[in-house]
């Protein structure tokens, strides 16, 4: 009785409105970055990668995107481990500190920024007195970077620790391993999975950061101009360049991706 | 206070409250007896460090151990889920604990291979925790807590979750291994017999409570409450097995006890189990085809309803359950001279 249900159900003309979606659906998302590749101008290919525009944007960004990431994970495991070791209502709490810059607008982050750490901000103001200049430069694109992948980290490697065997790192200290070396360990080689995908997910958000970073810090070719500033500037007088810069950032991602597939599609556990 | 475990536990406990008092000398085996629920697990891990207790003392050889971390406890746990480290191999596992506090990593190995070789498990050294059998498992987190040592040993339902082959096996692994430990042995278990074959001193817990303790014979005498007795309700006798021509039996401290054919080598330390319903009583020595005939005194007689369970004082000593008609029939009485016989078929005959 049973298979006969199942394949009327299957037969049912709902079955093809779902696959017409879901085809619909994987077009979208597909189309548009096969349209970037087909309507490369192969003959741009060489005078872009020679260009100073293209050298400065991707040293900036790489190092920006490292910088980024490294800050994430210097500042953003200690949260992690902060928050999956709080009673349930804490940790609503801090997570929602960590969601709300995630579902911000990346302008109104830079807005935010500046109104911290701007010159006549209350903190920037503070800065300068001491010498310290955090926009305009590498270090205010870090900053804006950071604050808009940051979380991106935190909430994987979060949601890692807190699925971790606790009794794992209970067992560990029954055999005499300091907090130290449970951490060292058992925690972190358990939650390896989770600290990949934080490290994948914040760093393309990185590599790909626009809105914050323009915002707070500007736009200047080899001071502050990233690959996407880059991008955004080189279409408004050539679009086929924009066009070669772009893919080339695509590919950087997709090659991230694929290096980490396995740890972000595959069985984390 | 000497060397050992003397601990007083009181912590809340799910619903209720854990207050357990408990002993171990060391070099004796301490066997906790009760059902799931009883606080078994949440003894365990106040004795570890792992919960903290809010009344009590813990006193581990001489120091006083109550608020401690676990690492600095030396308590070592064979956890019933076994937890190894999965992204270490067999071997970092058990050379884990040694390392942990601060042997070179050589000497730590080397010991965790000397372990797993104990163990008959030196062939799984190089391999993941996650490709072994539950058996394996469980001799491997048995190394783990051995090589780990320490002032007190705790294995926590060491044979649950194995089938009956293995279960038979582990029991036999851990007989042997436990001996060589010179620090207080604590096994924690819901199976009457594991406990009966591995208990100097039994506790049997029930709500929290512990309640009744003593060496498992005279538990057996005198069960003080309905679970106990009916852990102990079944007549289990301790000896070597042994051959007389071609017949087979198991020698006891007292009579030898002829056994059905058995798949063992002479010699083998066994338990033979022989349920209190198929022994036979009479009152005048019977012929029959039952191959054990028991003389002896009756001890005591408890009537619960329609049945009753007899204590005979013959050796080894034996529990009947006859039904109270018989009682009336046979006119048996405390102290009335009595003969048990049973089938060499109706024991059962296993390692131990």
């Amino acid at each position: 009785m049973t298979r006969t249900a199942t394949s009327s159900r299957s037969r049912s003309p709902g079955r093809y409105v779902v696959l017409a979606a879901a085809l619909c659906t994987v077009l979208f998302l597909t189309l548009p970055l096969l349209g970037l590749i087909g309507q490369l101008n192969w003959a741009e290919l060489g005078r872009v990668l020679g260009s100073s525009v293209l050298h400065d944007a991707l040293i900036l960004s790489l190092l920006v995107s490292i910088g980024a990431v490294a800050l994430s994970v210097l500042f953003g495991t200690p949260l992690a481990w902060l928050i999956s070791r709080r009673a349930r209502r804490t940790r609503g709490l801090l997570r929602l500190v960590v969601i709300i810059p995630m579902v911000m607008p990346p302008v109104v982050s830079g807005i935010a920024l500046l109104s911290m750490l701007g010159r006549r901000a209350p903190l920037g103001r503070v800065l300068e007195t001491l010498g310290i200049e955090v926009t305009s430069n590498i270090a205010g694109a870090i900053i804006a970077v950071t604050f808009v992948s940051l979380p991106f980290y935190v909430l994987a490697v979060e949601a890692g620790l807190t699925s971790l065997d606790r009794r794992l790192e209970d067992a560990a200290a029954t055999l005499g391993a300091s907090p130290m070396r449970t951490l060292r360990t058992v925690t972190l080689p358990g939650s390896r999975g989770a600290i990949m995908a934080g490290l994948a997910l914040a760093w393309a958000r990185a590599i790909g950061e626009f809105g914050a970073t323009m915002t707070f810090n500007g736009n200047l070719q080899g001071r502050t101009q990233t690959m996407p500033l880059a991008i955004l500037q080189t279409m408004q007088t050539d679009l086929d360049a924009a066009n070669v810069l772009s893919v080339l950032l695509m590919g950087a991602c997709v090659l991230i991706l694929v290096c980490l597939r396995g740890r972000l599609f595959g069985d984390v556990s | 206070m000497s060397a050992g475990l003397h601990a007083r536990l009181r912590a809340p406990m799910g619903e209720g409250r854990l207050d357990v008092e408990l002993s171990v000398a060391g070099g004796q085996t301490a066997v906790l007896l009760g059902p799931n629920g009883a606080g078994k697990s949440t003894l365990v891990r106040a004795l570890a460090g792992l919960v903290d207790i809010d009344e009590g003392r813990i006193v581990l050889d001489g120091r006083e151990v109550t608020h401690a971390p676990p690492q600095e406890r030396h308590v070592a746990v064979q956890f019933q889920s076994n937890l190894l480290l999965p992204w270490l191999s067999v071997l970092e596992n058990v050379a884990y604990g040694r390392r942990s506090r601060g042997e070179p990593a050589s000497d730590a190995r080397e010991s965790a291979r000397r372990w797993l070789e104990r163990l008959d498990v030196a062939d799984l050294a190089g391999r993941s925790p996650k490709t072994l059998s539950g058996g394996q498992a469980r001799r491997v987190s048995l190394a783990r807590a051995l090589a780990a040592g320490g002032d007190l040993l705790i294995l926590d339902e060491p044979t649950t979750s194995l089938d009956i082959d293995a279960r038979v096996d582990a029991r036999r692994v851990i007989a042997e291994v436990i001996r060589e430990v010179a620090a207080p042995r604590l096994i924690v278990t819901h199976d009457p017999v594991e406990a009966l074959s591995f208990a100097d001193e039994l506790y049997i817990m029930e709500a929290g409570r512990v309640v009744q303790s003593g060496d498992p014979a005279s538990i057996r005498a005198r069960p003080r409450s309905e679970y106990a007795a009916s852990l102990v309700g079944v007549n289990l006798i301790k000896g070597h097995l042994g051959r007389q021509g071609d017949r087979w039996k198991v020698d006891t401290p007292g009579e030898p006890l002829w056994v059905a054919d058995v798949d063992l080598p002479p010699g083998t330390a066994v338990l033979a189990r022989i349920h209190p319903r198929s022994i036979i009583l009479s009152s005048e020595p019977l012929r029959t085809s039952a191959r054990n005939v028991l003389a002896g005194r009756i001890a005591s007689i408890a009537i619960d309803q329609d049945r009753a369970r007899i204590l005979l004082a013959t050796t080894p000593g034996l529990t009947v359950e006859v039904t109270t008609n018989a009682i009336a029939s046979l006119g048996l009485e405390q102290g009335l001279e009595v003969w048990a016989s049973f089938k060499a078929t109706d024991i059962e005959v296993y390692p131990r």
